[in-house]
């Protein structure tokens, strides 16, 4: 240790300046994905925050004890029967379901780098985002497992956020609602706000504002002015996340002290707050939607509010205003098929049949290191899948799965 | 201060980009690791941005989430940040002279254990006093002063006689 710090700090100066300059190329940051992503782990904080909080928290949530894998997540103990209001469910239950599951790369004309964003219902179309070298990012559709069109959209944070079987898609851009078909764009009506769904009547659901100004919205098509969803009185910001084919839409509002939670806006022009599901012998405070489809709602219950201290996954269904546990190797449900299969985010991704019995989709056999699976794109008969895969050894690679 | 919305968030993001992307370059000198390291930084600020208006000081709470960042990456790895924030990683651009000198010191400065590599870089490339540095990495100033001693003399012993070849020979 040196007797003259002063003179040690000149010293360690002018050692270090040769150090010293600016990142020269353009900045790859992009807010919109910290955002959405952010969204995500909020929803997820369970499983990454400290283990010894995910201990308590996921064993809570499933009833039972988890193993810990490298990575902090819990991965689930044996599966057993459910207790639920629904009618009752076994993992072992022998059913229908998808069978033979194959993974593919998406193509992505020699880059190197890409991510799925959306798909459609047919299981035909995904969109996503690829990364070329020096360009930033590029927004691309695929169709029948083929990079078929680059969309061209001017201003900042560009993300495509869904995609119709006629190939309209949804986008945000500069923190306002596009959409694109057929080589144009269109700039939807509103002002800020961020497009979320497109079905395939070409209704869009999604939100205007921004924060705690955001309140959910419909447009009955891309050039139509939007509407309105109605909240209840007293309530905070909401989102629309989803509409199904039928026109429910699907939302998330902050009401009576509830954050982000469940709400729905029928065809039938009824509106209401999603009721809370059973979790361990109690009711959730907080139920957060993931995805709507043929009136099958999935997504999270979750105890404690403002931070929850348990989280478990769910399937409700408009018809019989019921909910359903879904197995905790069920993963974090992202999307529903129109026959109410899930499709979930566990170490791998997994598809939950009616029965509720997991199929573990296929790894990407090119990652060897630690990897994790983004899905966001299902098919009404629940057998085509989409998402990307994230690894230590790997760049981001977009995935399609496929079963029979 | 923040209230927490969304617009407020993209308004302080917009508006310090440039400045966490230095610190981050400046911290690991590598563009596309910054970019990573500025890219998971936002993603934690944004899980944390509802409740910002409790922080007292958001600038160096940010800093202090960047630096922790850059520490947990050297502790585990880059997967977790890449979780679903794809930044590409091209060929870095041929840098003007002075490339070899730089590349010298940056490896050595690599072997240096973690905390003192912050705690150099924050000092001499960063310009910020002890009691700053302190604050930022949660230690007192007279742990931040016995860091910077043992990542110096670490890093001298690392360089050896190629210091002479570099500024500061003394």
């Amino acid at each position: 240790m040196s007797s003259s710090p002063d003179l040690d700090d000149l010293d360690a100066g002018a050692l270090l300046s040769p150090l010293a300059g600016e990142p020269k190329g353009p900045s790859r940051i992009d807010v919109a994905r910290a955002m959405a992503e952010g969204r995500r782990r909020r929803r997820t904080r369970w499983w990454t925050s400290g283990v010894a909080v995910v201990a308590l928290t996921a064993t809570s949530a499933a009833g039972g004890t988890l193993a810990f894998s490298a990575v902090g997540r819990p991965t689930p103990a044996p599966p057993r029967p459910i207790a639920s209001p629904a009618p009752s469910i076994t993992v072992a239950a022998p059913p229908a379901g998808p069978r033979d599951c194959t993974v593919t790369r998406l193509p992505t004309d020699g880059i190197r780098k890409a991510v799925v964003t959306g798909g459609d219902s047919s299981g035909q179309w995904q969109i996503g985002q690829t990364y070329p070298p020096g360009r930033g990012q590029s927004l691309v559709v695929w169709k029948d497992g083929e990079l078929v069109d680059e969309i061209k959209i001017n201003g900042s944070n560009p993300s495509l956020q869904d995609i119709n079987s006629r190939g309209d898609v949804v986008a945000v851009v500069d923190e306002r609602p596009y959409a694109y078909s057929a080589g144009r764009t269109t700039r939807l009506a509103g002002g800020a706000g961020s497009t979320a769904a497109i079905n395939d009547a070409g209704v869009v659901v999604g939100a205007l504002g921004s924060g705690s100004g955001n309140r959910p919205v419909r447009w009955s098509s891309v050039t139509a002015r939007p509407q309105s969803l109605p909240t209840p009185a007293g309530s905070g910001p909401g989102v629309a996340v989803d509409v199904d084919e039928a026109g429910n839409v699907l939302g998330a509002i902050d009401i009576e002290g509830r954050q982000s939670t469940g709400y729905l806006w029928l065809a039938d022009g009824t509106a209401r707050q999603m009721p809370m599901p059973e979790m361990d012998g109690r009711r959730a405070d907080m139920f957060w939607p993931a995805a709507i489809r043929n009136g099958w709602v999935v997504g999270q219950g979750a105890v404690g509010t403002p931070d929850p201290t348990a989280l478990a996954f769910f399937r409700y269904q408009i018809a019989t205003n019921r909910y359903e546990r879904l197995p905790t190797a069920s993963g974090d449900p992202t999307r529903v098929a129109a026959n109410g299969w899930v499709l979930g985010q566990a170490e791998l991704p997994v598809i939950t049949n009616a029965a509720g019995a997991t199929t573990v989709l296929p790894k990407y056999p090119k990652a060897k290191g630690r990897q994790d699976y983004i899905v966001a794109s299902y098919s009404d008969d629940g057998l085509v899948a989409a998402g990307y895969a994230v690894g230590s050894d790997i760049q981001n690679q977009p995935l399609l799965w496929r079963c029979r | 201060m923040p209230n927490g919305s969304d617009s407020e968030y993209l308004a302080y993001v917009h508006g310090r980009t440039t400045g966490l992307r230095r610190t981050a370059y400046l911290l690991c000198g590598d563009e596309h690791q910054a970019d990573d390291l500025v890219q998971e930084t936002i993603t934690k600020l944004y899980v944390r941005w509802s409740r910002i208006s409790g922080v007292e000081n958001v600038d160096a709470y940010v800093h202090t989430m960047l630096v922790r960042t850059f520490l947990d990456e050297k502790r585990r790895g880059w997967w977790k940040v890449r979780l679903g924030v794809p930044p590409d990683r091209p060929a870095p651009a041929p840098p003007p002279h002075g490339v070899e000198e730089r590349a010298v010191l940056r490896a050595a400065l690599s072997q240096v254990p973690p905390g003192q590599q912050a705690v150099l870089v924050l000092r001499f490339l960063c310009d910020q006093p002890v009691a700053d540095v302190a604050r930022v990495l949660g230690r007192s100033e007279g742990t931040v002063k016995s860091q910077t001693a043992h990542g110096l003399t670490a890093l001298r012993r690392i360089l050896g006689d190629r210091i002479h070849s570099l500024g500061g020979t003394r």
